[in-house]
């Protein structure tokens, strides 16, 4: 069975994701950052960092991350990546596009990539079509799930440069869900949760 | 130049620009609270990006800065709150879209000129403003924003501290609006200056 903790800065949009029924399935025990270096993580097999905590905290506690991911274990990283506060990744900003869908034949170009994955059972291009803040360059070996029309990725998967599998994304689904902005955000979750689960598990909506 | 602290957690989206630096603003990591000289600061800008777990435990610290007279403006969705006399943020039951904001006559300073029409879209979209609401705002407060059902979402507290307490129903409206290109414009200036007239007119009214 696996076992989720997720991490959070004590903001009230984590606070209100947290305390949503539908969204409990997503992760087993929450840790506050400020907790984080001294919280034992060994009886978990995933981590989740959500979107927007602290570049310092996040910088604090890197070797932590790279020690739970050199034990074979999951890591899953939402949002911004900046300044480098975890090896390998490379992030850059985007001008975020987020009135696409009012305008006229609007569209936020995606482009997806490598759908034999067992992702694309449980979530959809468009379920991951809202906006995004930055992009990747996946290091070799690694590879996309989504990419936008410059070819760079918002969605990929390294299960070559650590020994267990570095997950990346900066889709900012558990901050819009928090705030109760952007619905677009909720399918999404429910089908990451079925993906980080297990085909079986029963997501509540 | 009349400094105001900008305090939020060191993420990318409370990380200042130039253009708000050339304004006055300084930003603050909230984690370095305890270890900074808020008295250098005329007013204090709180994001909606903080800690409440750690503004609570250090809740004495902005009680003190208001106690000494200096003025706060609160932009946070407060699930507990750490404010003097501040109700928490609750969630609006009217739908995004039909939800709208009216600022109250006579019209707040820092709202002066600003169409509400363009606090209420960005280029078509509408939630930026505010997505909640307060029950209960102390009794001699005045309130300067409304919603379509009455409820408040900004109001104006000089009476509960020596200070000046500015408190809003989420969202970092200094950040959302600096770029646009309507007459929504303005309020990121005329948030830093409304804080620098309030300071200069409590200091007054203290001496």
């Amino acid at each position: 069975m696996t076992n989720i903790a997720i991490l959070t800065n004590g903001c009230s949009f984590h606070k209100r994701f947290f305390e949503m029924e539908e969204y409990k399935g997503f992760y087993d025990d929450v840790i506050h950052i400020q907790d984080l270096e001294n919280t034992s993580l060994s009886k978990y097999d995933t981590l989740i960092v959500t979107e927007r905590l602290s570049i310092p905290y996040l910088k604090r506690n890197q070797g932590k991350f790279i020690r739970f991911i050199n034990e074979g274990k999951r890591l899953l990283i939402f949002g911004e990546v900046l300044d480098h506060w975890f090896p390998t990744i490379d992030w850059k900003d985007s001008e975020v596009n987020f009135s696409w869908w009012v305008k006229p034949q609007g569209d936020l170009p995606l482009i997806e990539r490598n759908n034999i994955h067992e992702l694309y059972e449980y979530v959809t291009l468009k379920d991951m079509k809202w906006h995004y803040h930055g992009t990747f360059q996946p290091p070799a070996g690694a590879f996309s799930l989504v990419d936008n029309d410059e070819g760079r990725s918002i969605f990929y998967i390294d299960n070559v440069s650590f020994k267990g599998e570095l997950i990346v994304t900066s889709l900012d689904p558990i901050f819009h869900i928090g705030l109760g902005f952007i619905d677009q955000t909720k399918p999404f979750m429910h089908g990451l949760t079925k993906w980080l689960r297990g085909r079986d598990y029963n997501v509540q909506k | 130049m009349e400094l105001v602290g900008y305090i939020g957690l060191d993420i990318q989206f409370a990380r200042l620009k130039q253009s708000d630096r050339d304004r006055g603003l300084v930003f603050i990591d909230m984690y370095d609270l305890p270890h900074t000289d808020l008295s250098a600061f005329v007013g204090l800008i709180i994001t909606n990006y903080v800690d409440e777990d750690f503004m609570i435990s250090h809740r004495s610290i902005l009680e003190n800065y208001l106690e000494a007279g200096g003025v706060v403006f609160s932009l946070a969705e407060m699930s507990k709150s750490y404010l003097p006399n501040a109700p928490i943020w609750h969630r609006s039951p009217t739908a995004i879209k039909d939800r709208e904001i009216f600022l109250t006559e006579p019209v707040y300073r820092m709202f002066e000129g600003i169409d509400p029409y363009d606090l209420n879209y960005r280029q078509g979209v509408k939630g930026f403003f505010t997505r909640g609401y307060f029950k209960d705002v102390p009794q001699e407060a005045t309130v300067i924003v409304k919603d379509e059902l009455d409820a408040p979402i900004i109001y104006v507290d000089r009476q509960s501290t020596n200070g000046v307490l500015i408190v809003g129903a989420g969202t970092d409206l200094y950040q959302v609006y600096r770029d646009e290109t309507s007459s929504a414009n303005r309020l990121a200036t005329q948030i830093v200056e409304t804080i620098r007239g309030e300071a200069k007119k409590r200091k007054e009214q203290l001496l």
